[in-house]
């Protein structure tokens, strides 16, 4: 059940504080948030964790701490990782 | 490096730019700890290699594809001035996001240095950084640096001159943007991967710092942090500073010493008209350099130590994520909180800075809740005093009915205004102790533009109160405006004069009520409707005059049209409500 659990792709949104995940794809809606998003090193292939999910979605890429939207975290599409 | 290219600064936000550049150059430019602050280019000159050379400082950029006026500034300003080299300053604990940087300017064509900036926090984190490495790979001079200590300097200087287009795996430029994107963060990650080791272990400090930043956006640890930080704050300026200090300066020494002397030397005058110009009621002394030194210049001095020292602290950016949803209901992102707070130091310098927002829509509302309902420092300084002396309930009263008035205000906006309000997406910088030095260095700055800006004002409002009231105006307008002053407000006529100089600036208008409240002219729900009247009152000239500058005349007339009875009417209200219930106040 873990392992199964490993493999789907959920949005960063519904991840529990505290969980790590690697990013699989940005729903390219707005062309100009993603490369926003994409400056802060929200990438495919980039390794988040969350920090916190109220009142906004706070998460650690690397060194840097990013606060966003909740919204934004639904077009964020992640893989959980240990 | 000739003597007319210049040097030019670029990197993110909040990696100690504007401190390598004052450090570099010997000027000071704004140093803190949020975006937007150097919305505005600075240039200054510095030594290099025996010539004097210009150096320019540059907004914070997150990538050279402009998103932002910020990074609109900068990539025209790299294209425009010809660089003879650029130094890409990083944050050495970020090495992936200067990177990023390095590529775009790389495409550019630009010859650069990389300045590896806060080696210090990067050591703390436990990170240890390959410079040889990084340099020999990119092919351009790489220096450790940590400008606020002024540590590396010297090296960065004699860099600049072997400054060089570096060599990276560029992208093809022609690819969609997400993917040009994520294949210019992906070459980042692993270069910085394979200069950088992180098994160091991690200071106490640096753990200490995590912990204490995790607690300040807790969804419930972060509000009582939130009331302490507002409570500290107000018990520093509306106590210390407004109570103590106020009372040593106008009382003791002007009050005691300063005033009576002047007074017996005007007696000296034979002019009439000269002596009560000097030390009448409506005095140069007497009235406009008490109001601006002893009244004033005490609270918005701490008023600046305070804001300062957050500033540097890292919190605002917190504090943004903290009122992101109370925002949102007003149809602006938690960004605005920037602006916002920053007009709580001055309106007219945070209606400058909405440009960091990035829809038409949300620099307009913002703009209006600023000139509404945002008290400046001088005259919230000068309000918390008023209420001081009152029960503790008139400041929740009167905070409850200025923030209700910006809610409603900015709900009201955001249905009338068509177009979208932006995303909110905001980089937290790592939590700092402020440095006492940079604090008071920031802090003298900005009362020495409170006495170039204020005390002329102060000036010109008395001269202009005295010829109205030589000229028997002052009569004529305080019968005019009593249906509203008297009737509607329920204040004494003398509060007119308050009103009239709020218009050139409202810390003025609010110190001339609370000199009526001091001679004990002012009931305590007289105050109270004053005190709400007036901080809501029409923007001082000078905000106005910014506001005509960035959204055009007719903006301006419209927010003042809009504003002014829209004051009264939430005053008259709350006039209304006290009379009906006396015992609100006890």
């Amino acid at each position: 059940v873990e392992e199964e659990a490993m493999n789907v792709i959920e949005p960063l949104s519904g991840l529990p504080a505290g969980a790590n995940a690697c990013v699989v794809h940005l729903v390219p809606n707005d062309v100009a948030r993603l490369v926003r998003l994409a400056s802060f090193g929200l990438v495919p292939g980039a390794s988040v964790h969350v920090q916190q999910k109220s009142p906004a979605l706070v998460l650690r890429i690397v060194h840097t701490t990013l606060a966003i939207d909740r919204a934004l975290g639904e077009e964020i599409y992640v893989r959980r990782t240990a | 490096v000739s003597a007319f290219a210049p040097v030019v600064l670029v990197g993110n936000a909040n990696v100690g730019k504007s401190a390598l550049f004052g450090a570099l150059t010997g000027a000071y430019v704004n140093v803190s700890n949020y975006p937007g602050t150097t919305v505005e280019v600075a240039e200054g000159t510095t030594r290099v290699a025996g010539r004097t050379t210009t150096v320019i400082d540059t907004p914070g950029v997150a990538s050279l594809v402009p998103a932002t006026d910020d990074e609109r500034v900068t990539r025209d300003l790299l294209v425009s001035r010809g660089p003879a080299a650029v130094v890409v300053v990083a944050d050495a604990k970020n090495l992936e996001r200067a990177l990023v940087l390095v590529q775009e300017l790389g495409e550019l064509g630009l010859p650069l240095v990389v300045c590896l900036n806060m080696m210090d926090e990067a050591a703390d984190a436990g990170l240890l950084i390959d410079d040889g490495a990084l340099a020999l790979s990119l092919g351009v001079p790489v220096v450790p640096t940590v400008a606020v200590r002024r540590r590396g300097l010297q090296r960065l200087r004699a860099a600049l001159a072997s400054a060089r287009v570096p060599t990276t795996d560029a992208p093809h430029p022609a690819l969609p943007p997400l993917e040009l994107a994520s294949a210019r963060r992906r070459w980042a990650a692993q270069l910085a991967g394979s200069v950088r080791s992180a098994d160091a272990s991690r200071t106490r400090a640096s753990l200490l710092r995590e912990r204490c930043e995790r607690l300040a956006t807790h969804p419930v640890w972060g509000w009582p942090i939130l009331l302490t930080i507002l409570y500290l704050t107000y018990s520093f300026v509306g106590v210390f500073g407004a109570g103590t200090l106020v009372g040593l300066l106008e009382d003791d020494l002007f009050g005691g010493r300063i005033n009576p002397l002047v007074v017996r030397a005007a007696e000296r005058l034979p002019w009439a008209t000269l002596r009560d110009l000097l030390a009448g009621p409506y005095g140069i002394v007497t009235m406009a350099l008490t109001y601006a030194l002893a009244l004033v210049l005490p609270i918005v001095a701490t008023f600046f130590l305070a804001f300062g020292a957050l500033e540097d602290s890292g919190y605002l950016p917190r504090l943004a994520v903290m009122v992101n949803r109370a925002f949102r209901a007003m149809g602006i992102s938690g960004k605005a909180v920037l602006p916002m707070v920053l007009g709580l130091g001055c309106d007219t310098m945070a209606t400058l800075t909405t440009r960091i927002l990035e829809t038409a829509r949300e620099r307009l509302i913002v703009i209006v809740l600023l000139a509404l309902g945002v008290p400046c420092s001088a005259q919230l300084a000068v309000v918390l005093g008023l209420l001081q002396p009152l029960p503790f309930r008139a400041l929740l009263i009167w905070a409850g009915v200025v923030l209700a008035s910006l809610f409603t205000v900015g709900r009201l906006a955001a249905a009338l205004i068509p177009g979208r309000s932006s995303d909110f997406i905001l980089e937290l910088p790592p939590l700092r102790l402020p440095r006492p030095g940079n604090v008071l260095v920031k802090t003298l700055a900005r009362i020495e533009w409170y006495l170039k800006e204020a005390v002329p004002l102060f000036v010109l409002g008395t001269l202009v109160l005295f010829a109205a009231e030589k000229l028997r105006l002052l009569g004529f307008l305080q019968r005019a405006a009593s249906p509203v002053v008297g009737g509607m407000l329920g204040l004494p006529p003398q509060a007119t004069e308050a009103f009239v100089v709020g218009f050139l600036r409202r810390d003025f208008g609010a110190a001339g009520l609370f000199d009526l409240a001091a001679q004990g002219r002012l009931s305590p729900a007289q105050a109270l409707v004053a005190v709400v009247t007036i901080t809501l009152f029409i923007p001082c000239i000078a905000n106005l005059f910014m506001i005509v500058k960035e959204r055009g005349a007719r903006t301006g007339l419209a927010v003042a049209a809009f504003i002014l009875p829209f004051a009264v009417a939430v005053g008259a209200l709350l006039n209304a409500v006290l009379r009906a219930f006396p015992g609100i106040l006890g």
